[in-house]
C-alpha cells in the first residue's frame, strides 16, 4: 500500500473528532465575522485565536487556525457586496461588480456566487497543492526580488482595465495610491518621508484604513445627502429575498472559475505576492476573455466569480511555500506558521516525511473548512440580506461607527481615525472628478512591494540593471504587462474611432432628414 | 457639469498638488548614497508622473468633447446641499476621533450618533435617537470589545470599563 494513501487513511479518524470539527466551525465563524467587517482583518482574527490554541493538541489547533483563515478570506466579500466597502483588501475587486449587483436587487445572488466561487477556488487550489507541492515550491523559490517586481508591474498594468473611459484618470488614481503609501518611514533606510517631523506621520498610512476611507466615506456622504434631500427610496423587500445561483449559471462560468483558481494558486505560491494581486489579475482576465466586456463594473456575475475564486485560491497557494519551505507569504500565514511551530510541526521537506498524517490532516481541515463555510454562508446569506431592509440613513450611521472602530483597532491609534476622514474626503473628491477609486487601492496595495522589491533587486545586483532583463520570468511578466497596456490602448482607439464614425453618420442622416 | 470642465478642475487641483509634493520631497528626503536608489527616488518619480498626468488631463480638457458623455453611469451629478453632507460626514469623523481617547468609546459613540442623527439628519424621534445611540455604543462595545477582543478606549476623563 503506498504511503500517501496510508497517511490519508490514518488522518481521517483524527479529523473527524468533535474537537477538530468544533474547532473548524468556530474558526470559520470567527474568521467570517472579522473578514466581513471593514477594518477588522483576518490577520487580527488569527492573532486573537492563536492563544486559544495553546492548551489544545495539534490537530484542533491547526483546525481552528485554518478555519479562521478560510472564514476571513471569504468574509471580505460580504460587506463588499452589501455596503460596497471591501471587508479585506482581497475583496476590493469583488466590490466592482458585487455592489452593482446588490443595487440591482441581486444581493443574495451575488453573495451566493461569492461563497461558491470561494469554495471552488479553495478546493481547486488545494488539489493543485496536493499534487504539485514539491514542484511548485521549487519554482516559487526562484522568484527573487526582480521577478516579484515584474509580477507587481503586471499587476499594476491591470489598472488599464479598471480605468473605464479615461486611461489618464485611471493612471492618476493609481499614482495617488502609490504616493500615499510612501508616506512614513522608508522600509529600507529608515529615512523619514513626508512625515513633517511628527511622530504620528511616521506610522504612515495604513492600507486598510485608507481603503475603508476611500470606499465607505463617499458612500456615507451620498446616503446622508440623499436622505437630507428627501430623496431616499423605500427599501424594497424584494432586495432581501433569498436567491441562489442556478446550476446552469455555474456550468456557464466554470471556465472562469478554473482560470481564476489557477491564477490565484500560482500567485499565492509566490511568497510576497498577496491576495489582492490575484483577485485583480483574475478580474482583468475574466473581463478580457468575456464576450461582452461592457457588462463588467455594472453587475456582471463573472466580475464577482473571478476575484472571489482567485483570492481563495491564493490562500490555498500560500500553503505551498508554508508547508514545504516554512516561508510565510503574508502576515496571516506567519501567524499560522507560529501556530504550527508551537505545536511541534516544523515545516519543510522533513514535515512530509516524518508527519505525513499531520500533513493530510491539514489538507482535510482545509476541505472541511470550505464545506463548513459553504453551509454557514448558505444560512448566513438569509441573515445578511436582512441588513438591506434597514433604512439606508441608519445603516450609514452604523457603518460610520464600525469604520471608526475598525480604523482605531488596527494600531490603537486615533491618527488612523483622522486618516480615515482624510482618505474619505479624498475618495469623495475623486468620485466628483469621475476618477475611479479602485486603481487607488491597487496603488496602495502594490506600492510598498513595488518599491521594496525594486530596491532590493538593485542592492543584490549592486546597481546593475541586468538583474531585470536576464531573468526569463521577469521578462515574461514585463512582456505581459506591455501586452495588457498595448491591447488596452488599441481597444480605446478602436472604440473612439467607432464613436466618431457613428457620430458622423448621425450628422449626415440628420441633414438628410431635414 | 461637462466632462471637459470636470477634467479641467481636476487638472488644476492635481497639478499644484504634484508640484508641492515634488518640492517637499526634494527638501526633506535625502538622496541615495553612492548612486544607489535611495528613499527619495520613488516618491519623486510618482510625483513627476502625477504632474505629467494632470498636465495631460488639463490639456485634454481643452479638446472639443470627443463623444457625448454617457450620463447613464452610476456616479450621478451632485445633489443639492451635498457639501453639507460632506462636512457632516468628514467633520463628525474628526470630532469622533478627538473625543475617543479622552471620553472613551461608549460616551463618544453615543454622543456622536445623537449629534449626527439630530443635527445632521434631522431625526426627531427620541426612541430612534436613544435606540441607535445606546444600541450602537453598548452593542459595539460588547461585540467588538468583549466578544471579539478588540481594544476600545476606556476613556481618561470619563472611564467606563467592564
Amino acid at each position: 500500500m503506498n504511503a500517501p494513501m496510508d497517511a490519508f487513511v490514518h488522518a481521517l479518524p483524527v479529523i473527524f473528532t468533535p474537537s477538530v470539527l468544533g474547532a473548524v466551525g468556530l474558526g470559520t465563524v470567527i474568521g467570517l465575522i472579522f473578514g466581513a467587517i471593514p477594518g477588522l482583518t483576518y490577520t487580527m482574527a488569527l492573532s486573537l485565536v492563536l492563544p486559544l490554541t495553546f492548551g489544545a493538541s495539534a490537530m484542533p489547533a491547526i483546525a481552528l487556525m485554518v478555519g479562521t483563515y478560510v472564514g476571513g478570506m471569504t468574509g471580505g466579500s460580504v460587506s463588499a457586496i452589501l455596503i460596497g466597502v471591501p471587508g479585506t483588501p482581497s475583496a476590493a475587486a469583488t466590490a466592482l461588480d458585487g455592489y452593482p449587483m446588490r443595487q440591482a436587487g441581486k444581493a443574495s445572488l451575488a453573495l451566493g456566487l461569492a461563497v461558491i466561487s470561494s469554495t471552488a477556488g479553495g478546493l481547486i487550489s488545494l488539489f493543485i497543492m496536493v499534487v504539485s507541492v514539491h514542484v511548485v515550491s521549487r519554482l516559487a523559490i526562484k522568484f527573487g526580488p526582480a521577478e516579484i517586481f515584474a509580477l507587481v508591474v503586471f499587476g499594476m498594468s491591470t489598472i488599464c482595465g479598471l480605468a473605464e473611459k479615461s486611461l489618464v484618470r485611471g493612471l492618476i488614481a493609481g499614482v495617488l495610491g502609490l504616493m500615499l503609501m510612501t508616506i512614513g518611514l522608508d522600509a529600507i533606510t529608515g529615512d523619514q518621508r513626508l512625515t513633517f517631523g511628527t511622530v504620528t506621520f511616521q506610522q504612515g498610512v495604513n492600507l486598510v484604513v485608507a481603503m475603508i476611507g476611500l470606499f465607505a466615506v463617499p458612500h456615507i456622504i451620498r446616503t446622508f445627502a440623499t436622505y437630507r434631500a428627501g430623496l431616499q427610496k423605500q427599501t424594497d423587500p424584494q432586495d432581501a429575498r433569498l436567491e441562489l445561483p442556478s446550476l446552469s449559471l455555474m456550468r456557464r462560468t466554470f471556465g472562469v472559475m478554473l482560470r481564476s483558481s489557477l491564477i490565484g494558486t500560482v500567485i499565492g505560491a509566490i511568497p510576497g505576492a498577496s491576495g489582492p494581486i490575484g483577485a485583480f489579475i483574475a478580474y482583468d482576465q475574466a473581463r478580457r476573455f468575456s464576450k461582452d466586456r461592457s457588462r463588467f463594473g455594472k453587475g456582471a456575475e463573472e466580475g464577482v466569480i473571478a476575484p472571489e475564486t482567485a483570492n481563495n485560491a491564493v490562500s490555498g497557494g500560500t500553503f505551498i511555500p508554508l508547508l514545504s519551505l516554512g516561508i510565510p507569504g503574508d502576515p496571516a500565514t506567519a501567524v499560522i506558521l507560529s501556530g504550527l511551530l508551537i505545536h511541534g510541526l516544523f515545516p519543510g521537506p522533513m514535515l512530509f516525511r516524518e508527519h505525513p498524517v499531520e500533513i493530510y490532516g491539514v489538507y482535510l481541515t482545509i476541505i472541511l473548512a470550505y464545506i463548513v463555510i459553504l453551509v454557514v454562508q448558505m444560512f448566513g446569506i438569509r441573515l445578511f440580506v436582512k441588513i438591506l431592509l434597514v433604512p439606508p440613513h441608519l445603516l450609514a450611521v452604523a457603518v460610520m461607527v464600525m469604520c471608526v472602530i475598525g480604523s482605531y483597532a488596527i494600531r490603537n491609534s486615533v491618527f488612523d481615525v483622522y486618516t480615515l476622514a482624510a482618505c474619505g474626503l479624498m475618495g469623495y473628491l475623486l468620485l466628483r472628478a469621475r476618477i475611479p477609486v479602485t486603481p487607488v487601492v491597487l496603488g496602495l496595495v502594490l506600492g510598498p512591494t513595488l518599491e521594496s522589491q525594486y530596491r532590493t533587486a538593485l542592492i543584490m545586483s549592486e546597481n546593475h540593471f541586468n538583474i531585470f532583463y536576464t531573468s526569463p520570468t521577469a521578462l515574461l511578466f514585463f512582456a505581459l504587462a506591455l501586452l495588457v497596456i498595448v491591447f488596452q490602448l488599441w481597444g480605446n482607439m478602436r472604440a473612439k474611432a467607432r464613436a466618431q464614425a457613428s457620430q458622423t453618420v448621425d450628422h449626415r442622416t440628420e441633414g438628410i432628414g431635414r | 457639469m461637462s466632462e471637459n470642465l470636470r477634467n479641467r478642475i481636476a487638472g488644476i487641483v492635481l497639478l499644484p498638488v504634484a508640484l508641492v509634493w515634488i518640492a517637499l520631497v526634494y527638501q526633506t528626503i535625502a538622496p541615495g548614497q553612492d548612486g544607489e536608489v535611495g528613499p527619495r527616488a520613488f516618491p519623486l518619480f510618482f510625483g513627476y508622473v502625477l504632474a505629467v498626468l494632470s498636465l495631460i488631463l488639463l490639456l485634454q480638457s481643452f479638446w472639443p468633447a470627443a463623444a457625448a458623455e454617457d450620463e447613464s453611469d452610476q456616479t450621478a451629478a451632485a445633489l443639492p446641499g451635498e457639501w453639507i453632507a460632506v462636512a457632516l460626514a468628514v467633520g463628525s469623523l474628526v470630532v469622533y476621533g478627538m473625543l475617543l481617547e479622552p471620553f472613551g468609546f461608549i460616551p463618544s459613540t453615543a454622543f456622536m450618533v445623537v449629534v449626527v442623527m439630530f443635527f445632521g439628519l434631522g431625526v426627531r424621534s427620541p426612541v430612534m435617537l436613544a435606540g441607535m445611540a445606546i444600541g450602537l455604543s453598548l452593542g459595539s462595545y460588547l461585540v467588538f470589545g468583549k466578544l471579539l477582543g478588540t481594544y476600545l478606549p476606556p476613556g481618561e476623563i470619563i472611564t467606563i470599563y467592564f
